[in-house]
């Protein structure tokens, strides 16, 4: 569907659909009570959740008005404590001038809810009822009173299942925006954090919130960041995967230029170099931009750890990278074309292995490579209660039968699974999926063409990457442009105290991180008295 | 997007031009050699190739029935590539020739010129240059082939571990590899000395899997000696301190045991720790005179005489005793050599490198002018100690 607003010479059934979708709800209210909730009706079809409560204000006038919001958006226990029973009960007090105008002020004075605006025309009304808020019409008043009883189910927060950390906060973002906006507001307590909201989503008006810290954003990259969001032109956003493929640099590349995480620690960190997140109400995904490649060889847990620990695991996981992208392709070339750059004792053994095996070692590699993903995806969407048969089934299947029964050698299983097991190293899911996608290629490049073809792969894979740019920054940063102050946060995790600078490219440049003299932060040892 | 679009082609043509390894073979579409052997009928060229049983060899396979872990294969030929490639009316699959370990040279062939055989070695783009190349003697190279052995399942990684143990713990042979054996028939500067295999037993009883079933086995193949070259005809043999003092004037003992007599009746043992050598040939009004100094690090292994050692004087004696004997031992090589016009030690590299241009003119007569020449050798031991006690226990013994 959404495909629709991109294709040229569909002009009439745009306009079409636009007009089933803005409807006319920008009517102005009318003075009549039933006019307005008739109306209200029918735009929404008599929509069972819906709730329409009318009853009298006060026992003098007798003047009628009636609450309107959505059934389980808002908390009831709000409505009744400081909506009804203020209307009914205490407006008694209040009672004694008949201008209307007084009753209207009178009105709102008693309310005791927190949150009120006043709407004068049904967008407004609407804007606030679905978002869970309840609007109070009046009758002979043209201007309604919209509640804040936002309310409803949501999820606590909890444990992110996708990053998890040993040392680290615990708490994760969840399905609610408001929930996510005060998450990041109470890591960052400074009156230059900015948080804007808006509204993408035709059908859906979803809320989308854009954060930046002011002074440390480049005010190029929040602009860009606006100018891109308002370019959306979509009915529906479910996800912030929607926004991502919408504004992201290059629409055509296996690797992620927009981050995203489920951890308010690592946004609030993001905000704080300087990125700009963008929190999509309905899904605890957060994206934050500009990206960069190390950025998702980065875990959270990094900066928690001690600085020789954080390098020591990035080594680690960047050597994990590698293998993950070249094991199997390497095998093949190794296996068919360059038999001699093994020792000879080792190449006796993996001829050994493949003695009796009936394919070529690229096609073995295939088997063995679309098994585990088709096993690893079957593992992902099962019901949890039979999780455990994939597993049974996949080491019986891929470790024991499929060798015992000499279709693939033993020393395919190991490079499967070492492949397998470094790709679960990598931090991020949308980086790993990269990996695998591309591991393919280069078996196929290795099955034809041997070493070459995996070093001509990689020069292409790195001017790819060269070329890649998240909102204006080269995704290569700080390799390339090589800049020597981004060194100290990229394969290498140089101590707090010695990072002073933000990253180049990303922050307003006249920000520094910390204190000019490093010798003040450094942690001097204790004299011995 | 157009150069985008050029980028991409440019790739996939360099892709299908530049392939240099465009053949691709699967490892059990190829027959690995472990070694191979040349030896010569008539004008007929006859090579034998060990090639290796995967899963014989393999240790932890299950798949291990009881065969031979290798076998070899004869074919004769005019040329060495002619008679490898009928090697595959016999063999199933293409001979592969990287994971070759040693090659030997039969003693008739050796005899009568290596240099048509190591044509083809230096040209096959499959053969790597980090073989050790022997000779064998009294027995055809192709017999040496034929013999199993037991401690290392592969024989011909059992022959290339003796030859280097041999090398590195006592000094009888040489290392010496492909590229060195061309560097020298190339520059003519120095001549060659090979290993020398020799078969223990007879030869046939080896050729099969009881050979490596008994405690005792029947055949072996051993290192014995070197074999002298001059240009690329096998001369002469050397016996076993004639070729340790080969290397010991080539500064390629790693470590050696030398015995030398004491004072009284009984011997000592000195083992060499460190070794290292300097050859260099000087002008003295047009005569030639070579110096060969050899510098040794060594301590007392083996006391079996009653001596003092407790003190620097006694050291120094022993000292002087060794570098005495070892002079000796050298000496005897040289004159060997001298004996054969065959400059091994390597007189004539050193001359060259300093009287370039002259080394040009007297180049083809090196041979006698190394006969004739007066060589001095210097020999340098220092003992660095004496090991975990310092008075030997005979002392203590007889009183």
């Amino acid at each position: 569907m959404p495909f629709l607003f991109f294709k040229k010479g569909n002009n009439y059934k745009k306009k079409q659909l636009d007009n089933i979708l803005n409807n006319d709800t920008s009517a102005k209210i009318d003075s009549s009570l039933n006019k307005n909730i008739s109306k209200i009706k029918e735009d929404n079809g008599n929509s069972s959740d819906l709730v329409i409560r009318q009853f009298v204000i006060g026992d003098k006038q007798g003047t009628k008005a009636a609450l309107v919001y959505i059934d389980g958006l808002v908390k009831e226990q709000r409505i009744e404590d400081y909506i009804m029973e203020n209307l009914i009960f205490d407006i008694r007090q209040k009672e004694t001038d008949n201008s209307n105008q007084n009753l209207f002020n009178s009105i709102k004075s008693v309310l005791t809810i927190g949150h009120t605006t006043d709407c004068s025309d049904f967008t407004q009304v609407y804007h606030s009822i679905f978002a869970g808020g309840t609007a109070l019409f009046i009758d002979g008043f043209n201007k309604s009173i919209a509640a804040g009883t936002y309310g409803g189910e949501k999820r606590a927060v909890e444990e992110p299942s996708s990053e998890t950390v040993i040392r680290g906060p615990r708490d994760g973002f969840t399905e609610s925006i408001t929930t996510n906006t005060s998450l990041i507001r109470r890591r960052i307590k400074s009156k230059r954090l900015r948080v804007e909201q808006k509204q993408i989503g035709k059908v859906t008006n979803t809320k989308v919130a854009v954060l930046y810290i002011d002074g440390l954003a480049k005010q190029k990259v929040v602009d860009e960041v606006y100018q891109r969001l308002d370019r959306i032109d979509i009915d529906a956003i479910l996800e912030s995967g929607y926004i991502e493929e919408l504004i992201q640099d290059d629409p055509y590349t296996p690797f992620p230029t927009i981050y995203y995480s489920e951890r308010p620690d690592s946004i609030a960190a993001g905000l704080l170099e300087g990125r700009i997140a963008i929190i999509v109400d309905g899904t605890p995904f957060v994206l934050l931009v500009p990206a960069i490649l190390t950025q998702f060889m980065q875990s959270a847990e990094d900066y928690y750890q001690r600085s020789d620990i954080g390098t020591m695991i990035r080594i680690l996981r960047y050597t994990s990278f590698m293998i993950a992208l070249l094991a199997p392709s390497f095998y093949i070339a190794i296996t068919t074309f360059h038999q001699e750059i093994l020792p000879t004792t080792l190449i006796i053994s993996l001829a050994a292995q493949r003695e009796g095996t009936p394919f070529p070692a690229i096609v073995e590699a295939f088997i063995m490579e679309v098994t585990f993903e088709i096993l690893r995806e079957a593992g992902v969407r099962m019901p949890r209660a039979v999780g455990n048969a994939i597993s049974i089934v996949g080491a019986l299947v891929l470790g024991e039968a499929a060798v015992q029964a000499g279709i693939v050698s033993p020393t395919m299983v190991i490079i499967v699974s070492i492949t397998a097991i470094t790709n679960f190293v990598i931090p991020h899911f949308n980086l790993a999926i990269a990996i695998r996608m591309l591991r393919f290629g280069f078996m196929f490049l290795a099955g034809a063409f041997g070493l070459y073809g995996i070093l001509i792969g990689i020069i292409a894979m790195i001017l790819h990457l060269c070329s890649l740019r998240s909102f204006g920054v080269p995704y290569l940063t700080p390799f390339a442009p090589l800049q020597a102050t981004g060194q100290e946060d990229s394969i290498l995790r140089a101590p707090v105290w010695k990072q002073r600078t933000r990253p180049q490219l990303i922050n307003n440049p006249e920000t520094r991180q910390r204190s000019d003299k490093p010798a003040d932060l450094k942690p001097t040892k204790p004299t011995r008295k | 997007m157009i150069k985008k679009f050029l980028f991409i082609h440019l790739f996939v043509l360099l892709l299908f031009t530049l392939s240099g390894c465009w053949d691709s073979r699967e490892l059990n579409e190829i027959a690995l050699a472990s070694a191979l052997a040349f030896d010569k009928e008539d004008d007929t060229i006859i090579v034998t190739a060990q090639v290796l049983n995967p899963g014989e060899l393999a240790s932890g396979q299950s798949g291990a029935s009881g065969r031979v872990p290798v076998s070899s294969y004869q074919s004769s030929g005019k040329t060495v590539f002619e008679a490898i490639r009928k090697m595959t009316t016999e063999l199933p699959r293409k001979l592969y020739l990287s994971h070759i370990q040693y090659i030997v040279f039969g003693e008739e062939l050796a005899k009568e010129g290596i240099g048509d055989a190591i044509d083809f070695l230096s040209r096959d783009h499959e053969m790597r240059s980090d073989f050790f190349v022997s000779v064998s003697r009294e027995v055809e190279a192709g017999e040496i082939l034929n013999i199993l052995s037991t401690l290392e399942k592969n024989p011909a990684n059992k022959l290339y571990l003796s030859n280097q143990s041999s090398a590195r713990n006592w000094g009888e042979t040489t290392q010496t590899t492909i590229d060195e054996l061309l560097i020298n028939l190339m520059t003519h500067q120095t001549q060659t000395v090979l290993s020398v295999i020799i078969v223990s037993g007879d030869p046939n009883d080896g050729n099969d899997l009881s050979n490596v079933e008994k405690v005792q086995s029947d055949a072996k193949a051993l290192y014995s000696g070197m074999a002298v070259f001059k240009e690329d005809r096998l001369i002469d043999w050397l016996d076993v301190y004639e070729s340790r003092g080969v290397n010991l004037a080539r500064g390629e003992i790693q470590s050696s045991i030398i015995t030398i007599p004491c004072e009284e009746e009984g011997e000592l043992a000195i083992e060499i720790i460190k070794g290292a050598a300097k050859t260099l040939v000087n002008k003295k009004r047009e005569e030639l005179e070579g110096t060969n100094e050899v510098n040794l690090q060594g301590r007392i292994g083996d006391v079996q005489c009653k001596t003092q050692l407790d003190t620097n004087k006694d050291i120094k004696k022993i000292e002087e005793d060794t570098s005495k004997v070892l002079k000796e031992e050298i000496n005897r090589s040289i004159e060997k050599l001298q004996s054969l016009e065959s400059d091994v030690i390597g007189f004539g590299q050193s001359y060259a490198q300093k009287y370039p241009q002259e080394w040009e003119k007297i180049k083809a007569t090196w041979g006698t002018t190394f006969a004739d020449m007066p060589i001095k050798i210097n020999v340098k031991v220092k003992i660095s100690n004496t090991g975990t006690t310092t008075n030997p226990l005979h002392n203590e013994l007889e009183e």
